[in-house]
């Protein structure tokens, strides 16, 4: 069975880049200061794994975390 | 051009460089992707990956004077005719690193979220068709004065809310700010640079004043209003420079994109094929004639690259339009691809200082362009254009289209 992929922020580090929600539109979205959130429950659907993995790539405080189990 | 061994020696100005730099480019990731160049006095990166790392790599920075006097350094005293330019930068966002770039940062990005960005959709719209207009009739005109200079300048400043009819002042303004980056400046052009800079934050200091009395729905109104987490605005000096900073760099590199990519869509493609994938096709011009060649970072520490050992307060060039055009990176680089994608270039660079401009860019390089070959679908190159003697500006000297 395939691993369940999850994306979360870590709110203390996000400064509002919103690099995640330019790559990863379905798996991010901006508030009204910038601060970026996932939707829902920040798992990741299947073939989006690769968009998830370049969020991570492009923040550039870090702030995009990736869990897998 | 000269290489010996990471030593290279290249003119900056030498006219084959500057119409066409890529071979140039494709030498050096071939023999020496790091290299030393004298011209320049330090170390390049032409290579994909080195240049999207550094820009990533948080042991540089774009500011070194916080962390060292230039003293420390070994860098002689800043020469007294530039201080008005250097009080500017101390408050500009490009030259700054956290915790202050942070802090001034936040006061702009919630206006620069692409869901705010695209509210500008329909105006960017109304006015590519007020300025085809204007030339439509005339069979044939030069893109870059009508149609690539006004379309960003004439949006950011009614987003700031600077009067349209300022336009012609601010692009002479900017112009000889940005002189400032060129690779070889003289004291001619540091003077002008200098005295663009006065006068342009004399009339922006008035403007603030009037906005502070008279709030419009702008962006310089919001602007003075905002507050940080602790409740404090921006001093008037952080206001000036913000908005001469968002003006100038609000259109500087996209006239450059407007008008390298339709040279690249005409000379390889058509308009057609912009119009099929707007999205995709405007990636691809900004990756294929890249509007700034290189952008560089201080080492904030004594640091070690790939065995290169570093010294703090060396600058680094990262040769961006080198990396689009990287082979190990981008399959047939030197192939115009319209529907390419993915398309990782670096031309917003990346890391910190990423455009923060970014959605509007794109914006405006999708729906004006859209505009244009709508309602000009035959247009043509009526001659080959040539680019400005400003190298890592890579700006067309004017485009001259019929249709």
């Amino acid at each position: 069975m395939r691993k369940v992929m999850r994306v979360a922020i870590a709110t203390d580090r996000c400064q509002g880049h919103n690099r995640c929600c330019l790559v990863a539109p379905e798996l991010f979205e901006a508030d009204d200061e910038g601060n970026a959130h996932v939707h829902g429950d920040g798992i990741v659907p299947a073939g989006l794994e690769a968009k998830a993995r370049l969020a991570v790539a492009n923040c550039p405080e870090q702030a995009v975390r990736l869990t897998s189990g | 051009m000269i290489i010996d061994q990471q030593a290279v020696s290249l003119d900056p100005r030498d006219p084959d460089f500057v119409q066409d730099p890529y071979p140039f480019y494709a030498e050096l990731r071939d023999h020496c992707p790091v290299f030393h160049w004298k011209e320049l006095g330090h170390w390049c990166f032409a290579g994909y990956q080195d240049v999207s790392a550094l820009l990533r790599d948080r042991r540089f920075g774009r500011q070194i004077l916080h962390l060292a006097t230039r003293k420390e350094l070994g860098w002689p005293e800043a020469p007294a005719h530039l201080a008005p330019f250097y009080k500017f930068e101390e408050h500009s966002l490009l030259e700054i690193e956290p915790p202050v770039h942070t802090r001034l940062r936040g006061f702009i990005n919630p206006s620069f979220l692409p869901r705010q960005i695209e509210r500008l959709r329909p105006e960017v719209e109304r006015l590519s068709h007020e300025l085809i207009d204007q030339f439509a009739a005339q069979g044939s005109t030069d893109l870059i004065a009508s149609f690539a200079e006004p379309v960003p300048v004439m949006v950011i400043s009614r987003f700031l809310g600077v009067p349209d009819d300022m336009g012609p002042q601010i692009l002479a303004w900017s112009h000889d700010m940005v002189a400032m980056y060129q690779a070889c400046r003289d004291r001619a052009i540091e003077d002008r640079a200098v005295a663009a800079t006065i006068a342009f934050s004399t009339y922006m200091r008035d403007l603030l004043k009037e906005r502070r009395r008279h709030p419009a729905g702008d962006f310089l109104s919001l602007l003075i209003t905002a507050r940080d987490d602790d409740n404090t605005a921006l001093t008037d000096d952080e206001l000036v420079t913000t908005a001469i900073l968002l003006l100038n760099a609000g259109h500087e590199a996209t006239v450059h994109a407007l008008g390298n990519g339709v040279q690249a869509l005409l000379r390889h493609g058509s308009p057609s094929d912009f119009l099929a994938n707007p999205a995709t096709c405007a990636e691809e011009m900004l990756r294929f004639d890249t509007p700034l060649h290189m952008f560089k970072r201080y080492a904030l520490e004594d640091l070690e690259y790939r065995g290169l050992a570093l010294k703090k307060g060396d600058q680094v060039g990262l040769l961006l339009a080198s990396a689009n055009h990287d082979e190990q990176k981008f399959s047939s680089p030197e192939i115009f691809a319209p529907t390419r994608s993915p398309n990782p270039h670096v031309s917003f660079g990346a890391g910190i200082h990423f455009c923060i401009g970014a959605p509007l860019a794109r914006l405006e390089l999708q729906t004006a362009l859209c505009v244009l070959f709508q309602r000009l679908p035959h247009l043509r190159l009526s001659a080959i254009p040539h680019y400005r003697d400003t190298w890592h500006f890579h700006a067309l000297e004017s485009l001259p289209v019929a249709w």
